[in-house]
Protein backbone atom coordinates (compact mmCIF):
# COMPACT_ATOMS: atom_id res chain seq x y z
CA UNK A 1 0.00 0.00 0.00
CA UNK A 2 1.51 3.26 -1.14
CA UNK A 3 1.73 6.41 1.37
CA UNK A 4 -1.19 7.56 -0.29
CA UNK A 5 -3.34 5.12 -0.05
CA UNK A 6 -2.73 4.60 3.75
CA UNK A 7 -4.24 7.89 4.13
CA UNK A 8 -7.17 7.40 2.24
CA UNK A 9 -7.94 4.87 4.69
CA UNK A 10 -6.73 7.03 7.60
CA UNK A 11 -9.79 9.31 5.87
CA UNK A 12 -11.89 6.20 5.77
CA UNK A 13 -12.02 5.87 9.29
CA UNK A 14 -12.59 9.27 9.85
CA UNK A 15 -15.78 9.55 8.35
CA UNK A 16 -18.54 9.93 10.48
CA UNK A 17 -21.46 7.73 9.29
CA UNK A 18 -25.00 10.20 9.18
CA UNK A 19 -26.81 7.61 11.56
CA UNK A 20 -23.88 7.84 14.13
CA UNK A 21 -24.91 8.50 17.77
CA UNK A 22 -22.32 12.18 17.24
CA UNK A 23 -24.64 13.08 14.55
CA UNK A 24 -27.54 12.25 15.56
CA UNK A 25 -27.11 14.31 18.68
CA UNK A 26 -25.40 17.41 16.62
CA UNK A 27 -28.78 16.98 14.84
CA UNK A 28 -31.29 17.03 18.02
CA UNK A 29 -29.31 20.01 19.31
CA UNK A 30 -29.45 21.87 16.00
CA UNK A 31 -33.34 21.26 15.83
CA UNK A 32 -33.54 22.55 19.67
CA UNK A 33 -31.85 25.89 18.98
CA UNK A 34 -34.22 26.34 16.09
CA UNK A 35 -37.11 25.76 18.49
CA UNK A 36 -35.53 28.16 20.96
CA UNK A 37 -34.93 30.81 18.23
CA UNK A 38 -37.78 30.63 16.54
CA UNK A 39 -40.44 30.78 19.88
CA UNK A 40 -38.25 33.78 20.01
CA UNK A 41 -38.21 35.62 16.56
CA UNK A 42 -40.28 34.19 14.68
CA UNK A 43 -39.67 32.79 11.20
CA UNK A 44 -38.39 36.17 9.22
CA UNK A 45 -34.42 35.41 10.56
CA UNK A 46 -32.61 33.45 7.95
CA UNK A 47 -31.69 30.05 9.11
CA UNK A 48 -28.11 28.70 7.57
CA UNK A 49 -25.97 25.25 8.50
CA UNK A 50 -22.25 25.71 7.79
CA UNK A 51 -19.26 23.79 9.66
CA UNK A 52 -17.21 21.08 8.59
CA UNK A 53 -20.40 19.38 7.68
CA UNK A 54 -21.47 21.99 5.27
CA UNK A 55 -17.83 21.82 3.86
CA UNK A 56 -17.26 18.24 3.27
CA UNK A 57 -14.33 18.51 6.00
CA UNK A 58 -15.00 16.62 9.23
CA UNK A 59 -13.80 13.88 11.00
CA UNK A 60 -15.08 11.83 13.63
CA UNK A 61 -12.38 13.03 16.10
CA UNK A 62 -13.03 16.64 14.83
CA UNK A 63 -16.20 18.25 13.81
CA UNK A 64 -18.57 21.40 14.45
CA UNK A 65 -21.95 22.94 13.67
CA UNK A 66 -21.61 26.57 12.55
CA UNK A 67 -25.41 27.39 12.67
CA UNK A 68 -25.90 31.44 10.59
CA UNK A 69 -29.06 33.59 12.32
CA UNK A 70 -29.46 36.21 9.96
CA UNK A 71 -31.86 38.59 10.51
CA UNK A 72 -33.30 40.82 7.41
CA UNK A 73 -31.59 44.30 7.16
CA UNK A 74 -34.91 46.16 8.07
CA UNK A 75 -35.97 43.69 11.22
CA UNK A 76 -35.16 45.20 14.47
CA UNK A 77 -37.03 42.43 16.73
CA UNK A 78 -33.55 41.72 18.05
CA UNK A 79 -32.50 44.70 18.19
CA UNK A 80 -31.07 47.69 16.25
CA UNK A 81 -27.28 47.25 16.64
CA UNK A 82 -25.19 44.26 16.08
CA UNK A 83 -24.19 44.01 19.77
CA UNK A 84 -27.87 43.85 20.63
CA UNK A 85 -28.73 41.53 18.19
CA UNK A 86 -25.79 38.97 19.74
CA UNK A 87 -26.59 39.82 22.96
CA UNK A 88 -30.22 39.14 22.33
CA UNK A 89 -29.88 35.86 20.97
CA UNK A 90 -27.08 35.14 23.38
CA UNK A 91 -29.75 35.60 25.69
CA UNK A 92 -32.72 33.41 24.76
CA UNK A 93 -29.80 30.38 24.06
CA UNK A 94 -29.00 30.88 27.75
CA UNK A 95 -32.36 29.64 28.85
CA UNK A 96 -31.35 26.17 27.85
CA UNK A 97 -27.59 26.19 27.03
CA UNK A 98 -24.34 27.80 28.77
CA UNK A 99 -23.15 29.90 26.28
CA UNK A 100 -19.69 30.95 25.59
CA UNK A 101 -18.88 34.02 23.47
CA UNK A 102 -15.91 32.43 20.92
CA UNK A 103 -15.21 34.89 18.07
CA UNK A 104 -18.48 36.28 16.03
CA UNK A 105 -20.31 32.53 17.67
CA UNK A 106 -22.00 31.75 20.66
CA UNK A 107 -20.48 28.53 21.33
CA UNK A 108 -23.46 25.81 23.55
CA UNK A 109 -22.76 23.60 26.30
CA UNK A 110 -24.85 21.90 28.52
CA UNK A 111 -26.26 23.92 31.88
CA UNK A 112 -23.30 22.23 33.86
CA UNK A 113 -20.79 22.89 31.49
CA UNK A 114 -19.94 19.16 31.31
CA UNK A 115 -20.60 18.79 27.16
CA UNK A 116 -19.39 21.00 24.29
CA UNK A 117 -22.08 20.21 21.99
CA UNK A 118 -19.77 21.47 18.66
CA UNK A 119 -22.38 24.24 17.92
CA UNK A 120 -21.85 27.60 17.31
CA UNK A 121 -24.68 30.09 16.18
CA UNK A 122 -23.71 32.82 14.50
CA UNK A 123 -25.89 35.88 15.07
CA UNK A 124 -25.38 38.48 12.21
CA UNK A 125 -27.65 41.05 9.88
CA UNK A 126 -27.79 41.12 6.32
CA UNK A 127 -26.04 44.16 4.66
CA UNK A 128 -28.88 44.36 1.94
CA UNK A 129 -32.34 42.92 2.29
CA UNK A 130 -32.07 39.03 3.52
CA UNK A 131 -29.34 37.41 1.25
CA UNK A 132 -26.01 37.52 0.88
CA UNK A 133 -23.26 39.42 2.56
CA UNK A 134 -23.87 39.59 6.20
CA UNK A 135 -22.61 41.80 9.06
CA UNK A 136 -21.35 39.85 12.42
CA UNK A 137 -20.80 41.01 15.69
CA UNK A 138 -16.98 40.27 16.97
CA UNK A 139 -17.41 39.69 20.47
CA UNK A 140 -14.56 38.77 21.73
CA UNK A 141 -12.35 41.22 19.85
CA UNK A 142 -13.38 44.56 20.43
CA UNK A 143 -14.04 45.82 16.93
CA UNK A 144 -18.01 46.81 16.02
CA UNK A 145 -18.34 44.79 12.89
CA UNK A 146 -17.13 42.42 10.32
CA UNK A 147 -18.58 42.08 6.98
CA UNK A 148 -18.40 38.85 5.24
CA UNK A 149 -20.46 36.00 3.27
CA UNK A 150 -21.55 32.15 4.97
CA UNK A 151 -21.82 30.73 1.57
CA UNK A 152 -18.66 31.88 -0.10
CA UNK A 153 -16.65 30.42 2.39
CA UNK A 154 -18.16 27.33 2.44
CA UNK A 155 -17.66 27.27 -1.63
CA UNK A 156 -14.20 27.90 -1.16
CA UNK A 157 -13.66 25.29 1.00
CA UNK A 158 -16.00 22.53 -1.32
CA UNK A 159 -14.65 23.65 -4.13
CA UNK A 160 -10.74 24.08 -3.45
CA UNK A 161 -10.37 20.49 -4.35
CA UNK A 162 -8.05 19.55 -1.29
CA UNK A 163 -10.64 18.49 0.71
CA UNK A 164 -8.58 15.33 1.87
CA UNK A 165 -5.99 17.12 2.29
CA UNK A 166 -7.51 19.55 4.68
CA UNK A 167 -9.48 16.75 5.99
CA UNK A 168 -5.82 15.12 7.30
CA UNK A 169 -4.76 18.74 8.45
CA UNK A 170 -7.38 19.21 10.79
CA UNK A 171 -6.65 15.80 12.27
CA UNK A 172 -3.37 16.59 12.84
CA UNK A 173 -4.36 19.98 14.63
CA UNK A 174 -6.17 17.87 16.83
CA UNK A 175 -4.12 15.23 17.63
CA UNK A 176 -0.61 17.70 17.78
CA UNK A 177 -3.14 19.93 20.21
CA UNK A 178 -2.48 23.12 18.26
CA UNK A 179 -5.26 25.87 18.94
CA UNK A 180 -5.55 27.32 15.18
CA UNK A 181 -8.93 27.80 14.23
CA UNK A 182 -10.57 25.58 11.81
CA UNK A 183 -11.64 28.54 9.25
CA UNK A 184 -6.85 29.57 9.07
CA UNK A 185 -6.08 26.14 9.02
CA UNK A 186 -8.45 25.51 5.63
CA UNK A 187 -7.44 28.42 4.45
CA UNK A 188 -3.95 27.80 4.79
CA UNK A 189 -3.99 24.52 3.28
CA UNK A 190 -6.01 26.21 0.30
CA UNK A 191 -3.43 28.83 -0.15
CA UNK A 192 -0.20 26.26 0.19
CA UNK A 193 -1.11 24.34 -2.28
CA UNK A 194 -2.93 26.45 -4.91
CA UNK A 195 -0.90 25.36 -8.14
CA UNK A 196 0.59 22.57 -6.16
CA UNK A 197 0.20 19.07 -7.96
CA UNK A 198 1.20 15.89 -6.41
CA UNK A 199 -0.15 12.76 -4.30
CA UNK A 200 -2.03 12.95 -1.14
CA UNK A 201 1.16 11.93 0.85
CA UNK A 202 2.96 14.48 -1.23
CA UNK A 203 0.41 17.51 -0.37
CA UNK A 204 0.02 17.00 2.90
CA UNK A 205 4.24 17.01 3.56
CA UNK A 206 3.94 20.19 1.64
CA UNK A 207 1.97 21.81 4.15
CA UNK A 208 3.74 20.75 6.68
CA UNK A 209 7.43 21.44 5.54
CA UNK A 210 5.69 25.59 4.74
CA UNK A 211 4.70 25.01 8.54
CA UNK A 212 8.16 24.11 9.58
CA UNK A 213 9.97 26.36 6.86
CA UNK A 214 7.73 29.60 6.91
CA UNK A 215 5.69 29.66 9.85
CA UNK A 216 6.80 33.44 10.54
CA UNK A 217 5.44 34.90 6.94
CA UNK A 218 2.23 32.36 6.88
CA UNK A 219 -0.51 34.86 6.21
CA UNK A 220 -4.45 34.65 5.71
CA UNK A 221 -7.01 36.18 3.82
CA UNK A 222 -11.47 36.28 4.33
CA UNK A 223 -11.84 34.91 0.59
CA UNK A 224 -15.34 36.89 1.35
CA UNK A 225 -13.72 40.40 2.39
CA UNK A 226 -10.28 40.78 1.43
CA UNK A 227 -10.71 44.09 4.11
CA UNK A 228 -10.72 41.27 7.17
CA UNK A 229 -7.75 41.32 9.08
CA UNK A 230 -7.41 37.90 10.16
CA UNK A 231 -4.02 38.49 11.01
CA UNK A 232 -5.51 37.43 14.60
CA UNK A 233 -5.79 33.83 14.20
CA UNK A 234 -1.94 33.21 13.51
CA UNK A 235 -0.24 34.54 17.05
CA UNK A 236 3.62 34.08 17.39
CA UNK A 237 2.42 31.46 19.63
CA UNK A 238 0.04 29.62 17.10
CA UNK A 239 3.47 29.87 14.49
CA UNK A 240 5.47 28.38 16.86
CA UNK A 241 4.04 25.44 17.40
CA UNK A 242 2.75 25.31 14.06
CA UNK A 243 6.36 25.32 13.24
CA UNK A 244 7.87 22.84 15.64
CA UNK A 245 5.02 20.26 15.64
CA UNK A 246 5.39 20.23 11.73
CA UNK A 247 9.28 19.63 12.21
CA UNK A 248 8.57 16.80 14.52
CA UNK A 249 5.75 15.02 12.36
CA UNK A 250 8.18 15.28 9.01
CA UNK A 251 10.93 13.66 11.43
CA UNK A 252 8.38 11.07 12.16
CA UNK A 253 7.65 10.20 8.57
CA UNK A 254 10.99 9.92 7.40
CA UNK A 255 11.82 7.29 9.40
CA UNK A 256 7.99 5.56 9.77
CA UNK A 257 6.59 6.88 7.45
CA UNK A 258 2.90 7.93 8.07
CA UNK A 259 1.26 4.97 9.60
CA UNK A 260 4.09 6.54 12.05
CA UNK A 261 2.38 9.46 12.86
CA UNK A 262 -1.87 8.40 12.46
CA UNK A 263 -1.09 5.01 13.40
CA UNK A 264 -2.90 1.72 12.00
CA UNK A 265 -6.12 1.42 10.70
CA UNK A 266 -8.19 -2.02 10.89
CA UNK A 267 -9.14 -3.09 7.53
CA UNK A 268 -12.58 -3.69 6.40
CA UNK A 269 -13.89 -5.79 3.74
CA UNK A 270 -16.03 -4.23 0.87
CA UNK A 271 -19.09 -5.58 2.35
CA UNK A 272 -18.67 -4.44 5.40
CA UNK A 273 -17.38 -0.92 3.98
CA UNK A 274 -21.23 -0.81 1.74
CA UNK A 275 -22.97 -1.94 4.94
CA UNK A 276 -21.85 1.18 6.53
CA UNK A 277 -22.47 2.97 3.51
CA UNK A 278 -26.04 1.61 3.24
CA UNK A 279 -26.73 2.64 6.93
CA UNK A 280 -25.13 5.83 6.58
CA UNK A 281 -27.59 8.37 5.34
CA UNK A 282 -30.74 8.57 8.23
CA UNK A 283 -33.57 8.23 5.23
CA UNK A 284 -31.89 5.48 3.08
CA UNK A 285 -35.30 3.38 3.57
CA UNK A 286 -36.03 2.71 -0.14
CA UNK A 287 -40.33 3.28 -0.14
CA UNK A 288 -42.15 2.70 -3.59
CA UNK A 289 -44.56 5.08 -4.56
CA UNK A 290 -46.94 1.80 -6.39
CA UNK A 291 -49.22 0.01 -4.23
CA UNK B 1 -45.63 24.67 -14.99
CA UNK B 2 -43.59 27.68 -14.41
CA UNK B 3 -40.33 27.94 -15.90
CA UNK B 4 -37.59 25.18 -14.24
CA UNK B 5 -35.22 26.99 -11.46
CA UNK B 6 -31.54 26.30 -13.64
CA UNK B 7 -33.54 28.11 -16.79
CA UNK B 8 -34.37 31.14 -14.83
CA UNK B 9 -30.81 30.83 -12.67
CA UNK B 10 -28.17 29.02 -14.72
CA UNK B 11 -25.45 30.26 -12.47
CA UNK B 12 -26.82 27.79 -9.67
CA UNK B 13 -27.38 25.30 -12.44
CA UNK B 14 -23.24 25.14 -12.47
CA UNK B 15 -22.50 25.77 -8.97
CA UNK B 16 -24.30 22.27 -8.59
CA UNK B 17 -22.91 20.81 -11.59
CA UNK B 18 -19.32 21.67 -9.89
CA UNK B 19 -19.93 20.23 -6.64
CA UNK B 20 -21.69 17.01 -8.58
CA UNK B 21 -18.58 16.57 -10.74
CA UNK B 22 -16.56 16.82 -7.33
CA UNK B 23 -18.76 14.30 -5.44
CA UNK B 24 -19.15 11.92 -8.44
CA UNK B 25 -16.15 12.65 -11.03
CA UNK B 26 -17.47 10.23 -13.44
CA UNK B 27 -20.76 11.58 -14.42
CA UNK B 28 -21.32 14.00 -17.05
CA UNK B 29 -24.41 16.53 -17.29
CA UNK B 30 -26.91 16.50 -20.22
CA UNK B 31 -28.68 19.24 -20.99
CA UNK B 32 -31.61 17.44 -23.49
CA UNK B 33 -33.69 20.48 -23.94
CA UNK B 34 -36.49 19.63 -22.02
CA UNK B 35 -34.42 17.94 -18.60
CA UNK B 36 -31.00 18.09 -17.00
CA UNK B 37 -29.58 14.88 -16.58
CA UNK B 38 -26.20 13.70 -14.40
CA UNK B 39 -25.91 10.43 -16.43
CA UNK B 40 -22.24 7.99 -15.89
CA UNK B 41 -21.29 5.69 -13.62
CA UNK B 42 -21.92 6.73 -9.57
CA UNK B 43 -19.20 5.14 -7.97
CA UNK B 44 -19.51 3.79 -4.36
CA UNK B 45 -15.98 4.20 -3.30
CA UNK B 46 -14.18 5.00 -0.45
CA UNK B 47 -10.80 4.85 1.11
CA UNK B 48 -9.37 4.89 -1.99
CA UNK B 49 -10.88 1.89 -3.46
CA UNK B 50 -13.89 1.75 -5.15
CA UNK B 51 -16.16 -1.14 -4.00
CA UNK B 52 -18.82 -1.00 -6.61
CA UNK B 53 -20.56 1.01 -9.05
CA UNK B 54 -24.13 1.80 -11.10
CA UNK B 55 -24.78 3.41 -14.11
CA UNK B 56 -26.90 6.01 -13.34
CA UNK B 57 -29.44 9.06 -14.81
CA UNK B 58 -30.12 11.69 -12.16
CA UNK B 59 -32.99 13.92 -13.66
CA UNK B 60 -32.78 17.70 -11.95
CA UNK B 61 -36.01 18.07 -10.58
CA UNK B 62 -37.04 21.37 -12.34
CA UNK B 63 -39.54 22.55 -9.39
CA UNK B 64 -36.35 23.64 -6.61
CA UNK B 65 -32.59 23.06 -6.24
CA UNK B 66 -33.36 21.06 -3.45
CA UNK B 67 -36.47 19.28 -4.71
CA UNK B 68 -36.18 15.23 -4.15
CA UNK B 69 -34.55 13.96 -7.88
CA UNK B 70 -35.96 11.61 -10.00
CA UNK B 71 -33.00 8.80 -10.58
CA UNK B 72 -32.91 5.65 -12.71
CA UNK B 73 -30.32 2.50 -13.19
CA UNK B 74 -29.42 2.68 -16.87
CA UNK B 75 -27.24 -0.13 -17.19
CA UNK B 76 -29.73 -3.28 -16.35
CA UNK B 77 -27.76 -4.59 -13.29
CA UNK B 78 -30.86 -3.46 -11.02
CA UNK B 79 -34.04 -5.93 -11.97
CA UNK B 80 -37.16 -3.11 -12.68
CA UNK B 81 -39.05 -5.07 -9.92
CA UNK B 82 -40.67 -2.98 -6.85
CA UNK B 83 -39.97 -6.14 -4.64
CA UNK B 84 -37.53 -6.49 -3.69
CA UNK B 85 -35.45 -3.72 -5.49
CA UNK B 86 -37.67 -0.83 -5.25
CA UNK B 87 -37.38 -0.17 -8.67
CA UNK B 88 -41.07 1.36 -10.69
CA UNK B 89 -41.66 -0.94 -13.56
CA UNK B 90 -42.90 1.12 -15.98
CA UNK B 91 -40.42 3.81 -16.06
CA UNK B 92 -37.02 1.97 -14.04
CA UNK B 93 -37.45 4.81 -11.34
CA UNK B 94 -35.86 3.99 -8.38
CA UNK B 95 -37.55 4.92 -5.26
CA UNK B 96 -34.52 6.10 -3.12
CA UNK B 97 -36.67 8.41 0.06
CA UNK B 98 -40.24 8.43 1.14
CA UNK B 99 -40.87 12.26 0.78
CA UNK B 100 -41.71 12.91 4.69
CA UNK B 101 -38.97 11.09 5.56
CA UNK B 102 -37.17 13.76 3.21
CA UNK B 103 -38.61 16.83 4.31
CA UNK B 104 -38.36 15.20 7.68
CA UNK B 105 -35.16 15.17 8.32
CA UNK B 106 -33.98 17.79 5.48
CA UNK B 107 -36.02 20.97 6.01
CA UNK B 108 -34.46 22.79 4.19
CA UNK B 109 -33.71 20.33 1.39
CA UNK B 110 -30.41 18.50 0.09
CA UNK B 111 -28.50 20.08 -2.82
CA UNK B 112 -27.85 17.61 -5.48
CA UNK B 113 -24.72 16.71 -4.54
CA UNK B 114 -25.71 16.08 -0.88
CA UNK B 115 -28.63 14.15 -1.72
CA UNK B 116 -26.23 12.05 -3.97
CA UNK B 117 -23.41 11.13 -1.05
CA UNK B 118 -26.05 10.85 1.48
CA UNK B 119 -29.25 8.86 0.25
CA UNK B 120 -28.72 7.92 -3.05
CA UNK B 121 -25.06 6.31 -2.62
CA UNK B 122 -26.74 4.86 0.45
CA UNK B 123 -29.29 3.49 -1.39
CA UNK B 124 -27.19 1.89 -4.34
CA UNK B 125 -24.78 0.76 -1.44
CA UNK B 126 -28.15 -1.16 0.16
CA UNK B 127 -28.88 -2.53 -3.55
CA UNK B 128 -25.59 -4.66 -3.90
CA UNK B 129 -26.51 -6.69 -1.14
CA UNK B 130 -30.55 -6.80 -2.33
CA UNK B 131 -28.63 -8.28 -5.93
CA UNK B 132 -27.28 -10.77 -3.48
CA UNK B 133 -30.28 -11.92 -2.68
CA UNK B 134 -29.78 -10.48 1.05
CA UNK B 135 -32.48 -8.04 2.70
CA UNK B 136 -31.84 -4.44 2.83
CA UNK B 137 -29.43 -3.52 5.96
CA UNK B 138 -31.22 -0.17 6.15
CA UNK B 139 -34.81 -2.20 5.96
CA UNK B 140 -37.79 -1.21 3.35
CA UNK B 141 -40.36 1.13 3.99
CA UNK B 142 -43.76 -0.45 2.53
CA UNK B 143 -45.05 0.66 -0.35
CA UNK B 144 -47.48 3.67 -1.73
CA UNK B 145 -49.69 5.15 1.42
CA UNK B 146 -48.48 2.13 4.18
CA UNK B 147 -45.01 3.66 3.03
CA UNK B 148 -46.59 6.99 4.60
CA UNK B 149 -49.12 5.51 7.37
CA UNK B 150 -45.73 3.59 8.54
CA UNK B 151 -43.62 7.36 9.01
CA UNK B 152 -46.40 8.54 10.70
CA UNK B 153 -46.55 5.84 13.18
CA UNK B 154 -42.81 5.25 13.92
CA UNK B 155 -42.35 8.87 15.18
CA UNK B 156 -45.05 8.49 17.27
CA UNK B 157 -44.37 5.36 18.45
CA UNK B 158 -47.90 4.66 18.29
CA UNK B 159 -50.65 2.57 15.66
CA UNK B 160 -52.38 3.22 12.52
CA UNK B 161 -55.10 5.08 14.18
CA UNK B 162 -52.74 7.73 15.58
CA UNK B 163 -50.62 8.16 12.55
CA UNK B 164 -54.00 8.76 10.60
CA UNK B 165 -54.63 11.38 13.56
CA UNK B 166 -51.81 13.33 13.01
CA UNK B 167 -52.09 13.03 9.25
CA UNK B 168 -55.46 14.68 9.70
CA UNK B 169 -53.98 17.70 11.46
CA UNK B 170 -50.89 18.09 9.37
CA UNK B 171 -53.55 17.83 6.30
CA UNK B 172 -55.89 20.70 8.29
CA UNK B 173 -52.45 22.76 9.41
CA UNK B 174 -54.68 22.65 12.58
CA UNK B 175 -51.53 21.92 15.16
CA UNK B 176 -51.73 23.36 18.43
CA UNK B 177 -50.46 22.66 21.87
CA UNK B 178 -53.35 22.49 23.84
CA UNK B 179 -55.05 20.19 21.45
CA UNK B 180 -55.11 16.19 22.41
CA UNK B 181 -51.89 14.40 21.15
CA UNK B 182 -52.79 12.35 17.98
CA UNK B 183 -51.11 9.33 19.88
CA UNK B 184 -53.81 8.71 21.66
CA UNK B 185 -52.46 9.11 25.15
CA UNK B 186 -55.43 11.43 26.32
CA UNK B 187 -52.42 14.25 27.22
CA UNK B 188 -52.37 17.60 25.54
CA UNK B 189 -49.77 17.79 22.55
CA UNK B 190 -47.46 20.18 25.14
CA UNK B 191 -46.72 17.43 27.60
CA UNK B 192 -47.02 14.51 25.25
CA UNK B 193 -45.60 14.20 21.76
CA UNK B 194 -44.31 18.04 21.38
CA UNK B 195 -41.28 17.64 19.19
CA UNK B 196 -42.03 14.80 17.17
CA UNK B 197 -45.47 16.76 16.04
CA UNK B 198 -44.04 19.92 16.25
CA UNK B 199 -41.59 19.01 13.47
CA UNK B 200 -43.79 17.09 11.38
CA UNK B 201 -46.04 20.33 11.29
CA UNK B 202 -43.38 22.49 10.45
CA UNK B 203 -41.38 20.45 7.90
CA UNK B 204 -43.40 18.05 6.11
CA UNK B 205 -45.23 19.67 2.80
CA UNK B 206 -49.03 19.78 4.08
CA UNK B 207 -50.05 18.59 0.78
CA UNK B 208 -47.72 14.82 1.31
CA UNK B 209 -50.47 14.43 4.35
CA UNK B 210 -53.33 14.99 2.68
CA UNK B 211 -52.25 13.18 -0.54
CA UNK B 212 -51.76 10.18 1.75
CA UNK B 213 -55.00 10.60 3.29
CA UNK B 214 -56.89 10.33 -0.18
CA UNK B 215 -55.15 7.47 -1.35
CA UNK B 216 -56.19 5.75 2.43
CA UNK B 217 -59.70 6.96 1.59
CA UNK B 218 -59.76 5.65 -2.21
CA UNK B 219 -58.28 2.41 -0.69
CA UNK B 220 -61.32 2.14 1.64
CA UNK B 221 -63.63 2.92 -1.31
CA UNK B 222 -62.54 0.11 -3.32
CA UNK B 223 -61.39 2.32 -5.77
CA UNK B 224 -57.73 1.93 -6.10
CA UNK B 225 -56.55 -0.24 -8.30
CA UNK B 226 -53.11 -2.17 -7.70
CA UNK B 227 -50.81 -0.14 -10.43
CA UNK B 228 -51.88 3.35 -9.48
CA UNK B 229 -48.84 5.52 -8.93
CA UNK B 230 -49.21 7.99 -5.85
CA UNK B 231 -46.86 10.35 -7.32
CA UNK B 232 -44.92 12.97 -4.96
Amino acid sequence: MTESEYLRKVLGDQTLADDSQEMKELRDERDNVWRLLAAEYGTAPVRRVGGSGAKGTMNKEDFDLDLPYYFPRDDDSAGDTLKEIYESVEGVLSKEYRVERKGVAVRLHDKEGKIDFHIDVVPGRFVNGSDGDAFLFPATSGKERLQTNLEEHIAHVKNSGVIDEIRLGKLWRTRKKIQLKTFALELLIIDILSGFSGTLAEKLEKVLIEFRDNSENLSISDPANTGNDLSGMLTTEVRNFLKSAARDTLNTVRSGGWKAVFGEIQEESSNEVLRRISLASPISRPWGYHE
Amino acid sequence: MSEPWYRMRPALLEVDRQQVLQAQPKLEMIDTGDAVLFRGPFLLEEGGKVHEQFDVEVAVSPRSQVDIPVVREVAGRIPRQLDPHHVIKDDGTLCVVLPEAYWYHYPEGLRLDAFMMGPLRSHLAGQTFVLQGLPWPQKEWPHAADGSLAFYREILGADDRAAVRLMLMLAKGSIKGHRECPCGSGAIVRNCHRDAVWKASERIPRELAQRTLYQLWKRRQGQMTPQEPIRA
